[in-house]
Formats: C-alpha cells, structure tokens, sequence
C-alpha cells in the first residue's frame, strides 16, 4: 500500500516528464492531461498475459498427441514417433494425451490449469520463419504486410499519446516487459515501440541491482559505465521495476536450475508480486524449435532436442504456476505458448521434421475456462481442450499439413476482449475485422473476485438498489485520494468506469443513464487493493 | 562567469537552461566516476599503425558529423596522410546565404519576397521588422543545421562551431539588446558573425579574435558597444582575456587591473548604422579614453598610449606575446574539442606543448595544428577510441547523415518546407538534448567542452539520456513532417543503409552485423554478443545462417515484392535499432 503512494507522489515530480524540451514538475496542467488519459485508459482489469515465445515452429505433433489419429501418425513418423505407452494421459480427454517430456504439464491439465488449443493457423499459412512470425506478431493476413503489432495496436487503443505524460499515477510501470534485446514486432506501436526490454535475465537483475556489466578499463570503458548507468537508472520505470522486484514474497517456489526459461519467468513472477502494473509480459524460449534434423535420439525417440525444449518449458511453467498460487495472484495470471508455426506431419529421414502450418497452442493458468460442468454441452465439451485432434491422412505425404481449426486471430480477440478488458469494438479495431471468440477463459468474472472478502465491508453502497443512477459509497476512514470505480455486467461486462477524487470518506456520482435496471457488482480500487459490492440499479 | 546584462526575458531564459545536472541526483551519482587513470603516452609522432575503415571512422566522427559511406570510402582509399589533407582541404566559397522562407506566415515587413536573401536587407525604422527579424535569425539557426547535414568530406563545419563554442555570440540575447536597432536588425549582424567564423574556418586565430572584437554581433553580446570612458565596460576585455586568449590555466596571470586597463583601451567602438544594409563597427574618438593604459607585470608593465584606432592591434600584439599561454590554452581547448577532456601531465607534456609550439611556430595559423593532432599516433591511439561522448550535434547531424535521412525537402525551392524541416530537428531533436547553434547557455560555451570536472559527461543527464535514445528509436520508427503540401517522411531506410555494403556481405549474416557494428560503433564488439545480435534480429532465433541469405536474396531478386521487402526491412530494422540503443553508439 505504501509503495502505491509513494509510486503516485513520485510520478507527478518526475524529471523524465519533457515538454518542449524542459523538465516539468506537478502542475496542474499534468494533471488534468493524466486525468484525461486516466479517463481513457481501458486495459484496467488488473490482468497480466504471460506470452513464452517458441521460436522455431514447435512440433505440435511431437507435443500433444492425437490418441484418437495414433495409426496414421505412426505411419507418417515411425522414425520418430515414440512410443504409444510413453505419451501421458490426460483427465476427460482419451483422445489427446501429452509427450513424456511434460509430466508437470499433465499434472496443470489435470487440475484444470492448462488447456490447449488444437490447429491454431491462419488461411494460406506461410512457412518462412521470418514471414510466418510477422504474420503472428502483426496478425495480419497472410498475404497482407502490416508496420504495427497486435500488442502496440491494442496497447495504443488503451494507452493513447503513449509514452507523453507516461508514466503517471493511473499507469506507473511500462505497459509490457520483454525479456530479450531486441522488443518484439508484436509490441510495435504505430508511433513507437511499447515495450519496456531487458536484454536478458542477467541484464534485468543488473538494472533492478543497479550494477551493470564489466566495461574495458580504460576511459571508454569508463564514459560507456557511466552511460549504461545512465541510461538505465534515467528510464522513468527503472524506480518502479527496482521496487516491485524488492517486494518480499513470503513463500517462493522453487525454480528448476539451468533452465533460461524458468529463469526469465521467475524474474516476471518477482515483478507480479511486487504489484508491477504491467499487463503483458515476453519471455523467449532460450531454444531454437526448428528441428529439421535430429529432433529426437534414434536410440531413444522420447529423448532429443525437441524433448528437451518440452522439458524446459514444462518445469519452468510449473514452477511459474506454483510461485503465482503462492503470491495469492493466480487468478490474474494467464499464460500462453505460441511457436510460428507447426511442423510437417510427415517426418524426414534425418530423425527431424520440416516447416509445416498448424499447430496447437498452450494456454495455462488459473483462470481458465476448464471446469468439465461449464463446458458440458457447448461446442468445446472436453474440459481443457479447444478444438479437436488433427485429422491425419492415412499414408501422410511431404505435402500434408496440420490443417487450421481456429485463425490465431481467433485467439487473439478473446484474450483482448475476455482477458485484457476491451470491448468487441476495441478488439476489432487492433485487428481490422471481425473474428469469434473462443471460450478460453472462465465467462464469469465474478468467480474471480472474491465477494466475502474481509476487507469488504471498507466500503459501504447506499441506498441499494440505486435511484436515478447516483450512487453514494462511503468509506471507513477518510481516504482523500484518487479512486477507480467500476462496474460489471454480472457476465463482466464493463458498463461504468472512471477515476474520480474523494474528500474525506464520502463519494457521490451519478454514473451513465443508459445503464439497464438489473444486478450490478461495483469493483472500487483504492491504494491498488480491490473492493467490491453487489449493486442493483434501478 | 561572465557579467552580461541581460535583459529580464533572456535572464530567465538563461535561468530555464541552467545546467539540469547539477540539480540532477542521478548525474550527480554517476558522473565523474573516474575508474582509471589515463594511461596514455603517445604523442605528436606521425602514426604509422593500420589504416582500415576502423581509422577511417574514426577521423570522420572526430571531425565532421557522423559519416556517409561515400565519405568513408574516398578517404580509406586514400591513405591516413592523404586523408587528414583532404579533411584540412576547404573550398572557402560562402555557402549561399539564408532567405525569406517566412513569407506564407508572416509576410516579410520589407516586402522582401519570399526566397529572397535576407542578409543585405535592413530594417531602417526600428519600430517596423521585429517580427521578420525574429524569423530571420531563427531561420539563420536552422540554415546552419542545413550546412552541417550537407557538409562536404572536410572540417569545415566542425570548425564553424569550435569558433562559435569557443567565441560564441547567442542569437536570442542579440535580439533582446536594448540598442534601438538590434529589435529588427540582430539576424543580419548574427549572420555577419557566423560568416566570419565560416569564412576563416581553417584561418589564423589572431586574425578571427581581432576581427571578432569589432563584430557588431560581439559589440552586443558582450556590451563593448556601451563602454565609455566615464562608465567603462570591463565584459568583453574581461572575457577576451580569460575566455578567447589566456585562459584562467596556472601560467595565466593577468591582473584585475589588466581587465580594467583593455576596458579603457576598448572605449571608443562603436556599431554604426546597424539600421542599414552597411552596418560596421567605427571608432569614435570623442568616446575614446586617451590615457595612458598602464599594464601588470604579467605584461611586462606594457604600456599602450594613445594610438586611436591602432590602440586595439597594439593589445592583441600584447596578448598574443604571452604565446606560450595563449597557444597552450587554445590547444587545450582543441583538445577537448577533438580527442578527450581529461588532460593528463603526460598528454600535458606529449601532446599539448609541443602542439601548442607548432601554433606559435605557425605565427597563430590553425592548419598545421589540427594536421600534425590528426596525423598523431596520439589521435589513433586505442586509448582514444571511443572515449568521447558525442555531443547532441554529433548525435544528431551524426546519425542523419549516417542513415541519409530525408533533411534535404523533395522541392528545393520550396525553401518554407526546408526550413521547418531543419528547424524540426532544431527544435524536436537538438534542444531537448540542450544543444542548439546560435544557443549558448552563456559566454563560456557549452559547459561539456570546458567544465571541470565531468566536461562531455555534462551532456548526459536524466532528461537529455532518455531524449537522445528517444531520438533514436523515432528515426527507425517513422513518422512525416508535414509543411502545407509537403510530406517529408523521417524514417530510416534501412535497407538503403545496408545495401551499399555489397551482397557479399548483405547475405552473409555474420558478415553483415560485423558490417553495422564497424560502422556504427567506435570499439568492436564480442564475437558472442555479435552472434545473440545476430541470432535476436536478422535470424529471429533461428540458427540457420540460410534463412536470412535467402530471404536477402528474395529481396535482391525481386525487390518490388512487397512481403520480400518486409522480412529484410524488418529484420534490418531490429538488427539498427538494437544496435542504436547501446549505450556504445552514444560514443566515439
């Protein structure tokens, strides 16, 4: 709570504030332009998208198995298709079932904390690396070449003049992290890139521990120290990073050791703990997925290159998993896997296989949309499954492809309009048109939000049920601070939100007309801790 | 330092561009943080090691702005010797003169027609021309801008702004004089100032500093032109001595009463006719204080009696007898100018006295100087690679050039768009990194090239660091310049960049990031972080050297496939922007 505060003062006095060329302190005209951007501002649901990256083109066939296909798989990759045994079983699903390099991630599907989504593509797939990453980060069309990323697209709907007058009370910490040198294509704005980058694990310690890498020692080396130091302590979110990452945790998980991924996902898990507002975070996969050859052993096909790239990931992800439900914060975490494509069905002769097209996606996390009573009946009933095993021809040519189920784009407009918190227009406008959604997350928010909270009765709403739209909250002490009010359809749909000044311990607005009469849950975050109230407007 | 009368808008002006280090923690925490001692012996012997595109670069950034690979090219080729000649060769023609590029938005209050040259044009009234005036010396601004970026392959324009940093009049501060005149005619006498420096570029010091001391804009600037013989002016004979001539260095030691002894001896100047096209400074006998000037021992008791107008030869003939001062002072400044700030006792002896010795020998002529620094082991030595932290200029001008951005407009004539583009840059680019010409902070100059103890380090602070990489990452990113009609697209062709490196190398993606980083960065780079770079842009973590040599030779095969281009811009553009945002690039 303090270091909320302390956060606010500080980023109205900050120097890294320029307009025209001079530092700026508090004036009144910042606040009124934070205010304007505050009322804005739209990626407001506290919720964090964890993207791991497989660059390469992942074998989705050597990863998530087609129990149901297992003859016509056999008889296009004999050579590398372990055995039927070996593949590990799934709870409600007997047609799919997980590679032996992932035991933990059957464990997260088994408990509903992992779901796939089967032949994720896009119509006419491209199958260069460079081409078909673009085509991801910028979600475009295949045949369509796009400047801006998905991310920088959606990340400048909800944070418009980015980076003028960031960072600010409402937005404090960089709007994504990257872990890597180089920012993705996907976070490319239309102005600028949005993301915040770390060129590697070390690097990122090095900026929270205000140290950095060994310079020559002579006076380049000196003028490039005091550069680096510069330019890194100057950043306006290197406060803010520095201090989420200081946030003790009372219990950690333990991390598996020589693991680059898990080390890169325990720096972003020390960042969530710390409170770091940030929504999507970029980790890499330190391995390159593109297994043209020697993807498995010939002596033992469970083991090899690309089971070894599983295993990494299935123990970073699990270890990532536990250290969130440790933190309290694993409703607010999603994550997701995504490679540029998949691989070509039919192995080659050098115990490898060569580009293909589509491939299925891993979601995990808490707040996924897998209990087996919820999806009992819909399109999707297979708790934890999108979709269904690839259809496989039965004597697989050099041709055949994973065929596509569901457009990436598919993918990307529920986490935005489902997870990040915009709306359908929103969501469409980032992409440029229209697609379904897809139930990957739980529908009802409400299940998130926990409405016996102790703390709950911080805050009073009354009278309820509200008259002419005007709505009084008092407090239990006096708060005199900035306050987000918002409030939720009981579907989740967001139909009041604003940040408004209270005095002392009363707040009186009168919220939108056009608000329906029905039940409503009013969500009050104050000092970055949540309250909630069930309301019904009249 | 100095005790300029300003007036209350240029006082706060002056207030609002006060160095933000000092008040900045961060630079205090950082800055001057020597780790190591200098370690550095060569000298003035003439460099025989390597001469690669490593040198090449070297030379170029030092003394011009950035580089172009045409630059590059001719002077490697050429040979070290040959090389230093050809950047010490200028061709002293005047550049053609500023012009009304106002008109469209503020029709010029002598009718001068739009495009027309300015600089012969006076306002004769006083009352009528402030407006135009005040374009005229903001468009003098973004004019010099415009020479810089269309430097030719020699020192010319480096040298501009040693003489103008090291001798500075400020354009704002002449404007705001209080001389009647100065309100509708201070761009003129600005540009007569900035002529004078270009002219005599490559000059002889004492020629530029006794010319300098009768410029109308110098009158001004440091108010010889209101010192009388009953109120005398000690600010420009103050600064003359302590800023232009001697320096405040040990062996400096002129008195109080030597300032006020050259105030007396300066009486008498003053500007005539600043409201016509004829503007000169004249000597005035009335005004003239025609006692004897009794002089300290410094100046073995000199005195100047009563000589009129040759009293002002007879004081720069004093000054400049006390060679060894002056000649090592403005070596000194050189210096820091070119190579480093951090002068040593051992480059003290190797280098700035027998450097300073060739400027007396040369009777105050600066080409043999700066010919026998350049052609130095000194000036090659690895010790001074890489050391020096560019300036905004550098920065800048540097990287315009370097990536061939579109600072020239399509239309030449269209002079209203060209000039809001240089002015763009002017204002967008060097002012938030607190450098602009004809914009000192005060009469010493920019603080980086003379302040102890942290001189270049003065430039970074936490607003200017996060401006320059700001900067950087916008030129790759994109974006117009629009002036009426005229688009002017800033976004670096990286393509275009890289291409003139050749096939061979453009294929070959280890090749082509060592390419980049020889030309972009002032030391080399590991090989391992050579190939994460690799490996991060040009590769996007693929492994497989052939995926880029293919998509490159895609490109080459059919450049007007649109998502050929794409795949090779985009993996180029992530390849220069990483490289960009090192904290190297911000060296050289």
């Amino acid at each position: 709570m303090k270091r909320r505060l302390f956060l606010k003062a500080n980023a109205l006095l900050s120097a890294s504030l320029v307009f025209k060329g001079l530092p700026v302190t508090a004036s009144s005209f910042l606040e009124n332009e934070m205010l304007n951007q505050l009322a804005q501002a739209s990626f407001k649901c506290n919720k964090i998208l964890v993207i791991i990256q497989m660059n390469g083109g992942n074998d989705g066939l050597n990863t998530i198995f087609p129990l149901d296909e297992w003859s016509n798989l056999a008889a296009a990759r004999a050579n590398i298709l372990i055995d039927e045994s070996a593949v590990l079983k799934l709870n409600n699903n007997l047609t799919t079932g997980l590679h032996p390099a992932l035991a933990e991630m059957q464990h997260l599907y088994n408990d509903g904390k992992m779901m796939i989504l089967q032949g994720a593509s896009y119509p006419n797939p491209n199958y260069s690396h460079f081409r078909a990453t673009d085509i991801w980060f910028t979600a475009s069309d295949s045949n369509q070449t796009l400047d801006t990323g998905w991310l920088g697209r959606a990340l400048d709907n909800a944070y418009p003049n980015y980076p003028t007058g960031y960072p600010n009370a409402s937005m404090p910490d960089p709007l994504a992290i990257q872990i890597g040198s180089t920012l993705p294509f996907s976070l490319q704005g239309a102005h600028m890139n949005l993301g915040y980058n770390v060129p590697n694990p070390d690097a990122l310690l090095n900026v929270i521990n205000g140290t950095t890498d060994a310079a020559p020692s002579n006076n380049y080396g000196h003028e490039l120290t005091f550069l680096r130091l510069m330019k890194d302590q100057s950043n306006a979110y290197t406060t803010s990073i520095k201090s989420a990452y200081n946030v003790p945790q009372a219990k950690s998980a333990t991390y598996p050791t020589n693991n680059r991924l898990a080390d890169q996902l325990k720096i972003v898990a020390k960042l969530i703990n710390g409170g770091l507002q940030t929504p999507i975070y970029i980790v890499n996969h330190p391995n390159s997925h593109d297994s043209h050859s020697n993807q498995v052993t010939e002596a033992d096909k469970t083991l090899g290159a690309q089971p070894n790239n599983l295993s990494i990931l299935s123990k970073a992800i699990d270890a990532f998993q536990q250290d969130l439900e440790l933190m309290g914060k694993a409703n607010n975490v999603t994550g997701m896997t995504f490679s540029e494509f998949g691989r070509r069905i039919k192995s080659n002769d050098s115990l490898g296989t060569d580009h293909g097209a589509g491939a299925p996606l891993i979601f995990f996390g808490a707040a996924l949309n897998t209990n087996p009573k919820d999806v009992a009946g819909t399109a999707y009933p297979i708790s934890g499954m999108i979709g269904s095993s690839p259809k496989l021809p039965q004597n697989a040519t050099v041709n055949d492809q994973v065929p596509m189920q569901f457009d990436f784009r598919q993918i990307y407009t529920s986490i935005m309009q489902d997870w990040l918190c915009m709306t359908e227009a929103e969501a469409n406008l980032v992409l440029g048109k229209s697609f379904t959604k897809l139930p990957i997350f739980k529908n009802n928010i409400l299940s998130n939000k926990d409405l016996e909270n102790t703390e709950n009765n911080f805050i009073t709403v009354y009278p309820n049920p509200i008259t002419n739209y005007t709505i009084n909250i008092e407090f239990k002490q006096d708060i005199n601070a900035m306050v987000k009010v918002t409030i939720y359809t009981l579907n989740g749909t967001i139909v009041y939100d604003n940040h408004l000044q209270v005095s002392g311990n009363k707040l009186r607005f009168v919220a939108n007309n056009t608000i329906a009469s029905s039940s409503y849950v009013l969500e009050l975050t104050y000092n970055g801790n949540q309250f909630y109230k069930q309301i019904i407007i009249k | 330092m100095s005790k300029n009368t300003f007036s209350r808008r240029a006082l706060f002006e002056n207030f609002l561009k006060k160095d933000t280090s000092s008040n900045d923690p961060l630079f205090e925490k950082y800055a001057h943080k020597k780790t190591s001692a200098r370690n550095i012996r060569s000298g003035l012997a003439a460099y025989t090691g390597a001469w690669t595109v490593w040198e090449t670069l070297h030379l170029l950034r030092r003394t011009g702005y950035g580089f172009t690979k045409t630059e590059v090219d001719a002077l490697h080729s050429m040979g070290m010797s040959a090389a230093v000649d050809n950047i010490l060769k200028i061709n002293n023609t005047p550049p053609s003169p500023p012009v009304n590029y106002y008109n469209n938005t503020l029709a010029d209050e002598n009718n001068l027609p739009y495009g027309a040259d300015w600089t012969t044009d006076a306002f004769s009234t006083g009352a009528v021309g402030r407006a135009s005036n005040k374009y005229r010396w903001q468009g003098l601004q973004h004019w010099n801008l415009g020479l810089a970026l269309n430097k030719e392959n020699n020192i010319r324009e480096k040298m501009v702004w040693f003489w103008y940093h090291f001798i500075p009049v400020d354009f704002e501060n002449i404007f705001l004089s209080s001389n009647k005149f100065c309100n509708t005619n201070s761009a003129r006498i600005c540009y007569q100032y900035i002529k004078l420096l270009r002219d005599n570029a490559l000059g002889n010091f004492k020629t530029i500093i006794r010319a300098v001391a009768t410029q109308p804009a110098m009158m001004f600037y440091l108010n010889n032109n209101s010192n009388t013989k009953t109120a005398p002016d000690e600010n420009f004979a103050r600064e003359v001595m302590e800023l232009f001539t001697l320096g405040k260095d040990p062996l400096s030691q002129y008195t109080q009463t030597d300032v006020e002894q050259a105030a007396k001896l300066l009486t008498g100047w003053r500007v005539q006719d600043l409201n016509t096209a004829n503007t000169t400074t004249q000597f005035n006998a009335n005004l003239h204080d025609t006692s004897d000037k009794q002089f300290s021992s410094f100046f073995n008791n000199k005195t100047i009696s009563n000589l009129g107008t040759k009293e002002l030869d007879a004081f720069f003939d004093m000054i400049f007898s006390k060679s060894k001062v002056v000649s090592e002072y403005i070596c000194r400044r050189l210096y820091r100018y070119f190579v480093y700030y951090d002068i040593d006792a051992t480059t003290e002896a190797n280098v700035i006295q027998p450097l300073a010795a060739t400027f007396v020998k040369s009777n105050w002529d600066i080409v043999p100087v700066l010919n026998q620094l350049f052609k130095s082991e000194h000036f090659f030595d690895m010790q001074n690679r890489g050391s020096y932290i560019k300036s905004p200029f550098d920065l800048v001008i540097g990287s315009l050039r370097a990536f061939n951005l579109n600072y020239n407009v399509s239309d030449a004539t269209n002079y209203e768009a060209q000039y809001k583009v240089w002015g763009y840059f002017n204002t967008n680019m060097l002012t938030p990194m607190q450098q602009l010409m004809g914009d000192v902070p005060n009469v010493s100059g920019w603080q980086a090239f003379y302040q102890k103890p942290s001189f270049h380090e003065y430039w970074i602070n936490s607003n200017t660091t996060q401006n320059r990489f700001v900067f950087l990452q916008n030129i790759f990113n994109g974006y117009n310049i629009n002036v009426k009609s005229l688009a002017t697209r800033i976004e670096v062709d990286v393509i275009a960049f890289v291409q003139p490196f050749g096939n061979v190398i453009c294929e070959d993606p280890d090749l082509l990031v060592n390419e980049c980083i020889q030309y972009l960065l002032p030391i080399d780079i590991s090989a391992i972080l050579k190939n994460d770079l690799k490996l991060e842009t040009l590769l996007y973590q693929q492994t497989t050297n052939a995926y880029w040599t293919s998509a490159w030779n895609n490109y080459i095969t059919d450049p007007t496939n649109n998502s050929n281009k794409m795949i090779v811009k985009n993996g180029l553009k992530r390849l220069l922007t990483t490289i960009t945002q090192y904290a190297e690039y911000q060296l050289m």
